[in-house]
């Protein structure tokens, strides 16, 4: 068992930390398809060639996005897990049921 | 209306245009040939040196119908260009929309993405130096760098996104200024036929300077067919950096936190 687990450490640094990477990080991803989405099948040209680039820019594109979604996932469970750990060490110091469930919720929040 | 759809409506309406004066050119010259050929007789062939009943019509007729059916098969010739030209126009695309794509990945995801990367590695996180005792703690203390890291690996792919935006814009505005430059060259040839038609006929100049405008066509296709050998290879080039794919996976990092 941990000697020393400063509980309001793990939960600022899950709330005010790593929650807000995974939201920007997530929006790299989302803001990447926007930018696509704004060229056309037609914006490419029918220069021969064009539309194999297009769509192995699609596909590239596509893979980096999911890098992002990928990424803020594990940065969201960066903070899932400190606010577990925040969660455990309070039920182990039988702190109060308030700020047990202040800790919950800070999860579900997420 | 964007820029784009205003030079492709130029360029088809001046291809439009060249192809109702060769289309002229086909209807009239039945009409002008035989006129000019009258006149160039009139000239070598003086009426008073023609012994009657020499029936000068049907020498007219004689030396004006080959001359006809060449204009004529020429000018077909120059619409089937000319078609082939405006098909062209409708391969030009959207440049500035492509580097508008880069220029918002780029501020929007590589700019931003960027500063993350400092602002994660160098986070003033509390749990870092509090979190004492446990191995999960040691780990949490890797975790600020690991993930800047991590997050810093898309960054060569943004650049390559950007790079083939910009060098598909870049290679459609070439296309479209070296076309734009052949066109002008038919346009010109068209002009001459006209021109060759109907300013008079002077003997065999007329039929040269038909001549001389088809070869003008003629070069102007192999221009448009070695645009496109270049505009293929460019493609080919850009398609390779795009395909060479994204290798990359977000690592998992979440065994830091194994909370006895």
């Amino acid at each position: 068992m941990p000697d020393s687990i400063d509980t309001d450490d793990l939960r600022s640094d899950a709330n005010d930390y790593w929650k807000p990477w995974h939201e920007t990080v997530l929006g790299y991803g989302a803001s990447l398809t926007q930018a696509s989405s704004q060229v056309t099948e037609a914006d490419w040209s029918r220069i021969p060639g064009a539309q194999d680039v297009r769509a192995a820019f699609g596909v590239l594109l596509d893979d980096v996005a999911q890098f992002y979604t990928d990424g803020s996932e594990v940065l969201e469970g960066v903070a899932r897990k400190l606010l577990a750990t925040a969660q455990s060490a309070l039920e182990r110091e039988h702190a109060s049921r308030d700020q047990i469930e202040q800790v919950i919720k800070e999860i579900e929040a997420l | 209306m964007g820029y784009v759809e205003a030079i492709k409506d130029f360029e088809h309406g001046r291809l439009a245009d060249a192809r109702a004066s060769t289309e002229g050119v086909i209807r009239d010259c039945p009409t002008v040939v035989p006129r000019f050929v009258r006149v160039y007789l009139d000239i070598v062939l003086p009426r008073e040196t023609i012994v009657p009943p020499f029936d000068r019509e049907w020498l007219v007729r004689q030396i004006s119908e080959p001359i006809i059916a060449g204009i004529q098969e020429s000018c077909r010739y120059l619409l089937e260009v000319i078609d082939e030209l405006d098909g062209y126009v409708d391969w030009i695309g959207g440049p500035e929309t492509l580097r508008g794509a880069a220029a918002a990945i780029q501020a929007e995801v590589a700019d931003p993405s960027a500063a993350m990367y400092t602002t994660i590695r160098d986070a003033p996180l509390a749990a870092v130096t509090s979190w004492n005792g446990p191995a999960a703690a040691d780990l949490y203390r890797m975790v600020p760098m690991d993930q800047a890291n991590q997050l810093h690996l898309a960054q060569g792919y943004l650049s390559t996104l950007g790079d083939v935006l910009r060098g598909m814009a870049d290679q459609i505005e070439t296309f479209y200024v070296s076309l734009s430059a052949v066109i002008a060259g038919v346009i010109g040839a068209v002009a001459g036929v006209v021109v060759a038609v109907a300013t008079g006929w002077s003997g065999v100049g007329a039929v040269a300077g038909i001549v001389v405008a088809i070869a003008g066509a003629l070069s102007a296709l192999a221009g448009v067919a070695g645009l496109v050998l270049s505009t293929v290879q460019t493609s080919s080039n850009l398609l390779v950096e795009a395909s060479n794919g994204f290798g990359e996976r977000w690592s998992n990092y979440m065994r830091f936190a194994t909370v006895q």
